[in-house]
């Protein structure tokens, strides 16, 4: 089984990428517009610096070839997404070539990046006319076109998720935004390919390339072909059905842009100083941190933000206790758990606690899965040693009780014990409410 | 200019021709194409042929701003509750 994708991913610039429209803002239709791109006679694109320099940060992380020239050329159909009846793209010059992705041990190839202007969003009505919304209409896309090296509808999602926050952490793309990702998805069980076409998000490429290896798979198993065709993916009913033909007809007539000029840009990625990439920071990890090479890319391949986590870890504490507790307790508990600043501090105060021999490793370990996954028991257990403490700081303070009848101000004093002896293993706010719900049990 | 040519630019081009329009049009568009012939005797160049000025590197910086209110542009514009009305789609 082949799979290869086409991954497109909106660069996060503030206006748009051939003119100066908001990229955010006012969610109402055709609020973001101006005559370049709803297409009115007349009007002329300019390319946004912004956009060139993002997808060329991203061809540098895809260690792709960078051409010394670029220039745009006009995909020339006729469909009301794109006002102008062409979209901007690149077809003879993308901004990188022949790179390469590492999943874990697997080299994925990277056969090119392009940019190109996003068209608008259609809605259909219920005669079949259309309704559009320009507001997404020249947004800027990178276009990530691997070769056919993904051999499962799991590893596919794998190899997106992996190479998601790659992206996510070499352009600074906001966490949430898997859903905007759309991909093309081109599988082959035999020998003849399909292309399923604008697939949404993660889950939903998984979903349509396992029902196009059931579907495959069984029209070869009853002796039949397969027709190489385009087909669309009905999330509804998690079915990929074939496209009428005459949609999709490739006839482009590319032609040059010549409205824009061209770019010198290999002399403009000499100058972009990209984030370490993740095959760098796992090089590092072993030179630094005595890590084996398994370990290491097991870290950095979970996510990226494991791993600075655990470099942070690292230097609040030590290298091995680190090592330890990210490749144990945390790393079972990444998945599902979405990382904030103040989660991750609590984890390495936690830690803190632990290697001043404060709490045990079990505690240690129970009290992180608590932080990060919320689990109920988990946490229950966590608070009842709260419970605990501020328990006996009352038994020591008898006095406070029959104070706090005449004023609620006299738990104070036991909230700031407490606070004082578990040192930041435990939130004000849950403090506050244990000591208040314990001494009102003892008025 | 062939006929399969003519139906190959219409069919790109959505639009359905009778048999009488298809050989108005190739009679048409072959004209129009002879106009251009002129252009085999031009001098050719080697250059990249992107524009016959030579632009280069002329980029904008990524600041938000809007010249014409989005409401202007939209008046003689055929909506619906804001969304532009286009035709019907598959
Ligand atoms: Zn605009």
């Amino acid at each position: 089984m082949k799979i290869g994708l086409e991954v497109h991913v909106q660069l996060p610039t503030r206006s748009k990428m051939f003119c100066s429209c908001p990229t955010e803002g006012d969610a109402e239709p055709n609020t973001r517009i101006c005559p370049v791109c709803m297409g009115f006679p007349g009007s002329k694109p300019s390319l946004n610096g912004e956009a060139l320099k993002l997808g060329l940060k991203l061809a540098k992380m895809l260690e792709c070839s960078i051409p010394d020239t670029t220039w745009f050329s006009r995909k020339i159909y006729f469909y009301p997404d794109l006002a102008k009846n062409f979209q901007i793209t690149q077809q003879e010059t993308p901004v990188g070539l022949g790179g390469v992705y590492m999943l874990g041990d697997k080299p994925i190839r990277i056969t090119r990046i392009h940019l190109e202007e996003d068209p608008g969003k259609i809605k259909r009505t219920s005669d079949g006319s259309s309704l559009i919304d320009y507001n997404r209409s020249g947004i800027p896309l990178a276009e990530i076109v691997t070769e056919p090296d993904i051999s499962s509808p799991a590893e596919a999602r794998k190899f997106l998720a992996s190479l998601l926050a790659d992206i996510r952490h070499t352009i600074d793309l906001e966490p949430d935004s898997e859903r905007s990702v759309r991909c093309d998805c081109n599988i082959s069980v035999g020998k003849e390919r399909c292309e399923v076409k604008n697939v949404t998000g993660l889950k939903n490429v998984e979903r349509a390339l396992t029902f196009e290896v059931v579907r495959q798979t069984k029209i070869l198993r009853a002796g039949g072909k397969i027709e190489r065709e385009t087909r669309h993916f009905d999330e509804e009913r998690k079915v990929t059905t074939s496209a009428r033909k005459k949609e999709f007809e490739a006839d482009y007539g590319y032609i040059n842009e010549p409205d824009l000029g061209t770019y010198h840009i290999a002399r403009m990625a000499s100058e972009i100083e990209n984030k370490e990439t993740p095959m760098e920071m796992a090089v590092r990890f072993e030179n630094d941190y005595g890590m084996t090479a398994k370990a290491a890319r097991q870290i950095i391949s979970t996510d990226i933000r494991l791993a600075g986590f655990f470099e942070d870890l690292a230097a609040a504490t030590d290298t091995e206790t680190a090592k330890c507790l990210v490749s144990g307790v945390v790393s079972s508990n990444w998945k599902g758990f979405e990382p904030t600043k103040g989660s991750l501090d609590d984890i390495i105060s936690m830690v803190r606690r632990f290697k001043e021999g404060k709490i045990t490793d079990v505690e240690c370990n129970m009290r992180v899965r608590c932080i990060m996954t919320g689990d109920e028991d988990t946490c229950r257990i966590c608070s009842e040693d709260l419970d605990k403490i501020v328990g006996r700081a009352l038994d020591e303070n008898p006095s406070v009780i029959a104070d706090y009848a005449a004023n609620e101000k006299a738990a104070n004093r036991i909230i700031g014990a407490v606070m004082k002896e578990t040192g930041g293993t435990y939130s004000s706010a849950e403090i506050v409410s244990a000591v208040r719900r314990l001494i009102t049990e003892r008025l | 200019m062939d006929r399969e040519t003519v139906i190959r630019v219409a069919r790109s081009a959505h639009l359905e021709l009778t048999e009488e329009e298809i050989e108005l049009y190739r009679r048409d568009l072959e004209e129009i194409l002879d106009y251009f012939r002129v252009l085999d005797d031009a001098p050719s160049s080697d250059d990249l042929l992107v524009n016959p000025v030579e632009v280069t590197d002329v980029l904008r910086s990524d600041e938000p701003h809007m010249e014409i209110p989005a409401d202007t542009l939209l008046e003689d514009v055929n909506t619906y509750e804001r969304y532009v009305r286009g035709p019907r789609v598959q």
